[in-house]
């Protein structure tokens, strides 16, 4: 799968990827030592929804 | 991390036992050795089970009780297994004990009934004063990751595979470990699972157009991947052939009768490919040089005309600043040349004075044309160069050709020898002749499977470009739904952002592999041959290769060099992951770190040439080395190389028990040890 696939016609800027990726590091460093991180994927879904609202 | 003492009790075939390791920087290896069966992998699983309650035994895997002692036990008694391991990690030592009890239920019971092992990890406060650590497995991972275990703890006569074919996987993996990528790797897995829940979202408000086209990529996908599945089948089926090639050919060379021919066909058949080898380049040289200069040959003789025609134009002083474009012109139109030659149109002299008169000023024709015969005097020397050099190489061709013809027939004649050998071996097993027969037929299955292999690639080649299409035609989808473009526009901030940490982790990996490659090539080259040497490829493959003439050739799998560029290659992450950690970099998601190797049996099978080369590159591998080693391997060479740079050494005494009726053991007798002060 690529990024391309989610389309041309909407455009995420630089900034908001640059923030969803420090904010995903973030929630995975937490629970670096956890063999199986808990709940990860809703946060990292409400990490998105949050910085991309509009 | 380092290794300070192991201590074993009623571990398998110890009863009790320590070792102190060697922490010293210049005598960095502690030497282990003792006949076969003494209990060297036992102490290469002591450190896994003590660290990762893991081991992995050859018989018996799950009775780590010692046999004697659990014999003579009481019926009802319980017998407890311990390991414990001390080291230092930054500064602070550690102490991790593992162990495990065993119940005797009766008398008849010789085995015990397992409990539930424990673990506890200690760190030292003080002299004397340890305290136990709340979560100590935890902290043991992240001290020595699991993941880092087998590139650390291993068994020397496994990690050649290494240098094997298709083991791209394993290097890649090995390299991937080292850095310690674990908060990339995860990310970039979890937020694929979440682009494909908006991605699902998504669909959720797509008109009937997009949900075709995401059907087509789904399906896509779906036979992307099963193809991807026949080649791994495949590429099993090619290693499990080659692996059987492998073994029958050790077979032919291990059989009294067809020993020397087996050997003899294996020589004549490398010396097949090395003749190929050069006969390749030897037919690419002919190729760039004829590509290069053939039509000099064809255009010499006309060169040499025109040079002629322009030289007799010059001495009767017609090409002086009164010759002029217009007198060239004048010639074309009537179709004759100055000297007599007919110049009819399209031909290639009406067309040599055409373009004289184009590539000149009109004042300049005198001086081009003296440019234009030194340029043909150029193109002769030239000419000579080119024909010295395809007879040279026409030369060696036909040497090369002979040679092959020579080899082929030397090739079959032995093929024939072996052929008839037709009896069976003293225990009925297969004769040499059927041995070969299965390998001729394994080849050829091998040749089958591999083009198999190849078509099925090209096969998942044209479905990915097909996806690539759909992939397009969802990308220019529109969808005026508000939901909808929220949805997409989610995923595709987690599809970005999870192609730029997979960019990120690709960089640092190939990083990481150009290191791995100069330290390989520079270790290799220091100890091995002069011409060999080894690579770690783009494809992250571990190569081995031998210069033949002025070509490189690929050493074949299973020689003492494939055994030295795969312990390189641990060294080489042992370096980098130490470099990485004393350089304390920026860089969080990958630290490094110091790592002891401990090593069973690396000597393997090679030849004493071999052993003293493995026996010397040791020391460099790391900065605690333990070394496990069996009696027959370490004397001779290994010894004279490894006496003087171990710090510790150790002989394991075995009793096999069955003199008076008592059972195996093993006692660790030490023969060096370097005391050091904490």
């Amino acid at each position: 799968m690529t990024t391309s696939e989610a389309g041309t016609e909407v455009q995420v800027d630089k900034e908001t990827i640059q923030r969803v990726k420090d904010r995903v590091f973030d929630a995975e460093e937490e629970q670096r030592h956890l063999d199986r991180p808990h709940n990860i994927l809703p946060q990292i879904r409400d990490i998105i929804r949050e910085e991309v609202d509009q | 991390m380092k290794l300070e003492t192991l201590e074993l009790t009623n571990f398998r075939q110890f009863k009790n036992g320590k070792i102190d390791f060697s922490t010293d920087q210049d005598r960095n290896v502690t030497v282990i050795h003792g006949q076969n069966g003494a209990g060297k992998t036992t102490l290469l699983n002591a450190f896994t089970w003590v660290l990762y309650e893991e081991a992995n035994f050859d018989t018996r895997e799950d009775r780590l009780v010692n046999e004697g002692q659990i014999t003579k036990a009481a019926p009802g008694s319980t017998l407890t297994v311990k390991v414990q391991l001390t080291f230092f990690h930054e500064n602070d030592r550690y102490r991790a004990t593992r162990t495990v009890d065993y119940t005797k239920q009766n008398n008849q019971d010789l085995d015990g009934e397992m409990g539930n092992p424990s673990f506890s990890l200690e760190q030292q406060s003080s002299p004397g004063n340890w305290d136990r650590l709340s979560e100590g497995q935890k902290r043991v991972k992240q001290i020595l990751p699991d993941r880092l275990r087998s590139l650390f703890f291993f068994d020397g006569e496994d990690i050649e595979e290494l240098a094997g074919v298709d083991n791209q996987e394993q290097i890649q993996k090995a390299i991937q470990n080292i850095m310690g990528l674990t908060i990339l790797e995860r990310s970039i897995s979890h937020l694929k699972q979440v682009a494909d829940e908006f991605e699902a979202e998504y669909r959720e408000y797509a008109d009937d157009e997009v949900e075709e086209l995401f059907r087509n990529r789904d399906k896509l996908e779906q036979r992307i991947e099963k193809k991807t599945d026949q080649i791994q089948t495949r590429k099993d089926k090619r290693d499990e052939l080659s692996d059987r090639i492998e073994e029958i050919t050790t077979q032919l060379e291990n059989i009294d009768e067809s020993s020397d021919l087996e050997q003899a066909l294996q020589a004549a058949k490398e010396e097949r490919s090395s003749v190929n080898t050069e006969l390749e380049a030897v037919d690419s040289t002919l190729s760039s040089e004829l590509t290069k200069g053939g039509t000099l040959a064809l255009a010499l003789p006309v060169i040499k005309e025109t040079s002629a025609d322009l030289e007799e134009l010059q001495e009767n002083d017609l090409l002086g600043s009164e010759v002029s474009a217009d007198f060239l012109d004048t010639l074309l139109d009537r179709g004759k040349c100055v000297c007599g030659r007919p110049l009819e149109e399209h031909s290639m002299y009406y067309e040599r004075v055409e373009d004289l008169k184009s590539e000149v000023g009109v004042s300049d024709i005198g001086e081009t044309a003296v440019r234009l015969i030194a340029a043909a005097e150029h193109a002769d020397e030239d000419y000579r160069d080119l024909e010295k050099t395809l007879l040279e190489s026409l030369e060696r061709r036909h040497t090369l050709a002979d040679e092959l013809a020579e080899t082929k027939q030397k090739i079959a004649d032995l093929e024939q020898e072996l052929d008839n050998l037709t009896l069976p071996g003293d225990s009925g097993t297969k004769s040499p002749a059927e041995l070969k027969k299965e390998r001729e037929e394994a080849e050829a299955q091998r040749e089958s499977v591999s083009q198999d292999i190849g078509m099925l690639i090209e096969q998942r080649k044209g479905l990915e470009d097909d996806l690539d299409a759909v992939s397009a035609d969802l990308e220019n989808a529109r969808e005026e739904q508000e939901q909808a473009t929220l949805a997409k526009k989610r995923w595709r901030a987690a599809l970005q952002t999870r192609a730029e940490i997979e960019s990120s982790f690709n960089k640092v990996q190939n990083a990481v592999r150009k290191l791995a490659d100069q330290r390989v090539s520079t270790m290799f080259e220091s100890i091995a041959h002069k011409d060999l040497s080894a690579e770690i490829t783009d494809e992250f493959e571990l190569r081995i290769r031998q210069r033949v003439g002025d070509q490189w050739t690929e050493l074949s799998k299973g020689t003492g060099e494939t055994q030295i560029a795969s312990l390189a290659f641990i060294g080489s992450l042992v370096a980098i992951a130490r470099e990485r950690y004393e350089k304390d970099t920026q860089s969080s998601y990958f630290t490094g770190g110091i790592y002891p190797i401990v090593m069973d049996s690396p000597f393997g099978a090679l030849d004493d040439d071999h052993r003293r080369q493995v026996a010397r590159l040791i020391p460099d591998l790391g900065s605690q080395i333990i070394v496990l080693v069996t009696d027959a391997q370490w004397g001779g060479p290994v010894e004279s190389e490894m006496e003087d740079i171990s710090g510790a050494m150790y002989t394991l005494d075995f009793d096999d028990g069955t003199g008076d009726g008592n059972y195996p053991e093993t006692r660790i007798r030490t023969e060096k040890a370097l005391k050091v002060d904490y």
